[in-house]
């Protein structure tokens, strides 16, 4: 039993786990140091203690005057929303890439962002004035969203869920959901055109103790289930579809189950921030060269790298012009795509 | 004692039927290898056997049980598919894909007796050293032994080999053989083998099942089915049949010349 | 019980007219400062047991005296009842629109506060640009306002998203009013200003602009022909701006009989459709100009792009000379009654043969905007060059 090549072997095994797991300790370690930092920047003139002594007493208590309601309400909720979408986007990303095995798949490619866009289009477009509309926007956006993602799922019945039925399809809700929200914007009143614009483009403002809950449940629920289908994906990535049914897996059902978990999870950040474009498919691919495409560590990877970038980019965009606020997406594509880039050069083997 | 009892198996594509009234048995610990021309429905068979293809008709039995009735589980861990050829492949490690194998016996987690399993089968095989490198940089004869692999560790009772051999050279097709040979002697295990080499199943497979247009055309050992006159009337193919130190070879002559 | 409940409420709203904890309790009941209230927050200021500031007391007096003791209400363009309670001391101005409207009503140094945009209007705004920046209006930075402390806080009626500025103060926990006010729209713009000027004890100043631009909003009205030129309004060559955009209201309201009437919004329009139109004269609007750019030449490109239109040398427009470029900064303003002229001159000379709209433009700038601007020598407002 002793064998000296099969212990070497072994211990290699474990070092190529361990790096991985290194890599999520460390993901995990940075988002925290991002949000430190990120907490004590802004406008408002805060020192960088008071900020950890107001976060450490609100931890317990209300805020109570302007500083700490600046810190508790205004800061917090922002760091928290840009991390929890920034890992929803990213585990989304993750697992439509590994379901339709492609690696330009996104929850967007299912057309999702352009659905959740006309959604929000229409709502904004229809509703009198900008205060009756709140909840009406996003619900709308979210309901809307979710159309081609039903839409792929009565073809799947009739055609088969394979990865390219299933992105044709995603590729051409996405044209016919651009193409309503052109016509109806033509329609529109120029204010709410400007409105819907400002949708789309996409940015965590709204962020608060109140709509972070939701958006928290909806990420912790739907990363357990894909957690939980991780191995399935596995088997799907490395198998193909006839063996991964050989191996015990129902392909078509699978990639339809993580499809909807994707999808949902997508709706629901973006119903609340807008299309936040990139992270969903940078983020997975930036895990994927660091610490390979095995799942049950890629998705948690790519949940909190996720997270982390969206957090610094968008701590980024309200602080480097300040007052200015920067689109998040913007930074997300100035920051995200070089270091894409610089990945792809420098990686010593084929990734994907 | 009867392993696999398939029993009028009829499977299309589309309405283009591939499989015809395809009755066979087959027993327990024994090589069958199903030959036959391209499109003879070698590989739907097999995939029948797997579920991985639902039949329109007919039924197959494992150990009495209609596979129809077995969970998608219980098949994993029963028949092992080793598929013909490696299309795109997404980069992972050797050690990764074998794992996949795993499948049936996992819960969410792998526990250590998964993997011990895994690297067991790696050193059967003797591709432990290669455990660590990306399964898409190793040679075709390495790849396909992975691919044994990965059908091994879901310990199945049924192996099904499609094509093992093929891209192969002499070298590797040899080797390739030995292992199926080795581990169905070993564990005692059934093997069905859709195979082009004539000569390798001749000299590997306790019997041979010929088929010819989604039929079965012959069944038996090779001394019955490698006939000269089966041959011709299946391939079209003018052959002689030679033994050599107890084993048939097939010596391909010229193509019949009353084909079109 | 309900007996209880009630004698509960008045025995709380007694305690509050005796002596008010809070300037908000003043109004408690009445919705006014009566003088028995004054005169008790006085007297317990001086006897060192008020919980009002000084401050307070002197905004409480303030209202006494000037507001008769009520707090001031309007209905705001996003068609909310605003009501304040205090004088208006800190604005902050979201958009450079309410910056000149806070200008003409001369509240000035009340603004404590002005966008990016603003900033960068150096000569329109020579002192107000100095100010501290919040950032875009579609997007401020809440912190950079709440810094700043202000009572009140201006911006478009459409922008920025209530959940980007209503919805963070009361998260906050503050008391800013938001008052939604365009100050770009002529169809609005007299209300928003009288509104403003009531707010902050402007009338005056208010009702002279008002004044000065009824003048001009009725000499136009008075001198529409009878027989109409038709008129396309763009900003681009082919992308028409139809109802319901300013460039539309205003070439209407120049007594224009504009060719895209019935259509609402902005959209492309196909080149051989204009030529059907055949409008006598083409207004385009344009980004390039505006008081802070002496430099005619991105409005020049604008008109040469409408003059060079394939297909449009055979619109009249074209042919007589008659297209005409517009800032935005001169239409879509408070300065609005001037674009007015500018456009029913172009539209038909010979009417206005005695009115010549640079002279009314700096009017409007010597006696509402009080800068040291000779309209003659700086800014590009139209093209050709008036």
């Amino acid at each position: 039993m002793m064998d000296p090549a099969l212990l070497q072997v072994k211990e290699e095994y474990e070092k190529y786990i361990g790096r991985k797991i290194l890599f999520i300790i460390f993901t995990s370690v940075l988002i925290v140091i991002i949000a430190g930092i990120s907490a004590t920047l802004g406008s408002y003139p805060i020192s960088v203690s008071e900020v950890y002594s107001i976060i450490l007493k609100c931890l317990v208590s209300h805020p109570e005057n302007t500083k700490e309601a600046i810190v508790w309400n205004l800061r917090m909720p922002r760091i928290l929303l840009a991390i929890i979408a920034g890992a929803g986007l990213a585990s989304s990303g993750a697992m439509t890439q590994g379901i339709l095995r492609n690696p330009l798949a996104t929850p967007y490619t299912l057309g999702i962002s352009s659905a959740a866009g006309l959604g929000a289009a229409i709502a904004i477009i229809l509703s009198k004035g900008i205060f009756a509309g709140k909840y009406v926007v996003i619900g709308n956006a979210f309901l809307f969203s979710l159309i081609p993602t039903f839409v792929i799922l009565a073809l799947a019945r009739v055609r088969g869920a394979t990865p390219e039925t299933m992105i044709l399809a995603g590729i051409a809700m996405m044209y016919i959901f651009s193409a309503v929200t052109t016509i109806l914007m033509y329609f529109a009143e120029a204010e709410a055109v400007k409105s819907a614009y400002f949708w789309m483009v996409g940015d965590l403002g709204k962020a608060s103790w109140e709509i972070n809950p939701p958006v928290l449940a909806s990420f912790l629920i739907c990363f357990i289930l894909l957690m939980w289908k991780t191995w399935d994906v596995n088997v799907m990535m490395t198998a193909g579809d006839e063996v991964a049914k050989s191996l015990g897996v129902n392909p078509e059902r699978e990639r339809i189950f993580v499809m909807l978990v994707s999808a949902f999870l997508t709706a629901s950040i973006i119903s609340f921030t807008g299309t936040i474009g990139f992270i969903c498919l940078v983020a997975p691919h930036i895990c994927r060269m660091i610490i390979g495409g095995d799942y049950r560590y890629l998705l948690p990877a790519s949940a909190l790298f996720g997270g982390a970038l969206l957090l610094t980019c968008d701590t980024i965009a309200r602080t480097i012009l300040a007052p200015v606020i920067l689109p998040v997406g913007v930074i997300t594509n100035c920051l995200g795509g070089p270091m894409f880039l610089y990945l792809l050069i420098k990686r010593k083997k084929e990734y994907w | 004692m009867v392993k696999i009892r398939i029993r009028g198996l009829e499977f299309s594509y589309n309405s283009i039927p591939a499989l015809k009234d395809v009755t066979i048995d087959i027993h327990e610990s024994e090589i069958v290898a199903i030959v036959g021309p391209n499109g003879s429905g070698k590989s739907t068979l097999l995939k029948c056997i797997d579920r991985i293809l639902k039949p329109q008709k007919g039924g197959i039995l494992i150990n009495g049980k209609d596979v129809k009735d077995f969970s998608q589980i219980e098949i994993a861990r029963t028949v092992g598919y080793v598929p013909q050829s490696v299309k795109q492949f997404f980069p992972a490690t050797v050690f990764e894909v074998v794992l996949m194998g795993r499948r049936p016996y996992l819960g969410w987690r792998c526990s250590k007796r998964d993997i011990e399993k895994v690297f067991e089968v790696l050193k059967i095989l003797n591709i432990e050293n290669i455990a660590m490198r990306d399964f898409n940089e190793l040679s075709g004869g390495q790849q396909q032994k992975v691919l044994i692999a990965r059908a091994l560790v879901q310990e199945p009772e049924i192996l099904l080999l499609d094509e093992p051999t093929a891209n192969l050279d002499i070298k590797h097709q040899l080797e390739v053989m030995e292992i199926v040979k080795r581990i169905v002697r070993m564990n005692g295990i059934t093997a069905i083998i859709a195979i082009h080499d004539l000569n390798l199943a001749s000299k590997y497979a306790d019997r041979i099942v010929m088929m010819k247009d989604g039929k079965v055309f012959a069944i038996g050992t090779p001394e019955e089915v490698l006939t000269s006159a089966n041959i011709e009337s299946v391939y079209d193919v003018k052959v002689k049949i030679i033994r050599f130190n107890g084993k048939l070879y097939v010596i391909p002559l010229t193509l019949n010349q009353s084909s079109d | 019980m309900r007996k209880v409940f009630i004698a509960l409420i008045l025995l709380i709203s007694c305690i509050g007219v005796v002596s008010a904890n809070d300037y908000m309790d003043l109004f408690k009941g009445d919705n006014r400062i009566t003088e028995k209230e004054l005169a008790n927050i006085i007297t317990d200021y001086m006897l060192g047991n008020s919980t009002l500031s000084l401050n307070e007391i002197r905004d409480a007096s303030y209202v006494y005296i000037h507001w008769n003791g009520e707090p001031k209400s309007i209905v705001d363009s996003a068609n909310r009842t605003i009501t304040i309670y205090k004088p208006i001391k800190r604005i902050v101005a979201l958009h450079s629109d309410a910056v000149e409207a806070l200008v003409i009503v001369g509240a000035e140094d009340k603004v404590v506060g002005v966008s990016k945009y603003t900033k960068e209007s150096k000569r329109q705004f020579p002192e107000l640009s100095k100010l501290p920046s919040i950032g875009s209006c579609f997007d401020p930075d809440i912190e950079a306002i709440v810094s700043l402390n202000p009572d009140v806080v201006i911006s478009y009626v459409r922008w920025p998203d209530p959940s980007k500025l209503e919805e963070k103060f009361k998260l906050l926990g503050l008391n800013i009013t938001v008052i939604r006010f365009d100050f770009y729209k002529g169809s609005t713009m007299k209300e928003e200003i009288k509104k403003l000027g009531y707010l902050l004890d402007k009338e005056e100043n208010a009702s002279r602009y008002i004044k000065w631009f009824e003048k001009y909003e009725n000499l136009v009205k008075s001198r529409i022909p009878e027989k109409k030129v038709k008129v396309y309004t763009c900003s681009k060559p082919l992308r028409a701006f139809g109802e319901g955009s300013g460039l539309y209201d205003l070439s209407v309201a120049a007594g224009g009989d504009n060719v895209l009437k019935g259509r609402k919004g902005y959209f492309d329009v196909d080149p051989e459709q204009v030529i059907v139109w055949a409008p006598d004269v083409i207004l385009r609007w344009s980004y390039a100009g505006g008081y802070e750019t002496d430099d005619i030449s991105g409005m020049k490109t604008d008109y040469e792009e409408i003059v060079n239109q394939p297909g449009f040398e055979n619109v009249p427009a074209v042919k007589n000379g008659r297209v005409y470029v517009i800032s935005a900064d001169l239409a879509t303003a408070p300065s609005f009654p001037v674009a007015l002229v500018t456009v029913a001159k172009w539209l038909y000379p010979e009417v206005y043969s005695d009115i010549n709209p640079k002279e009314v433009f700096q009017e409007y700038i010597d006696n509402f905007l009080h800068i040291n601007y000779n309209v003659s020598k700086h800014g590009s407002f139209v093209y050709p060059k008036w």
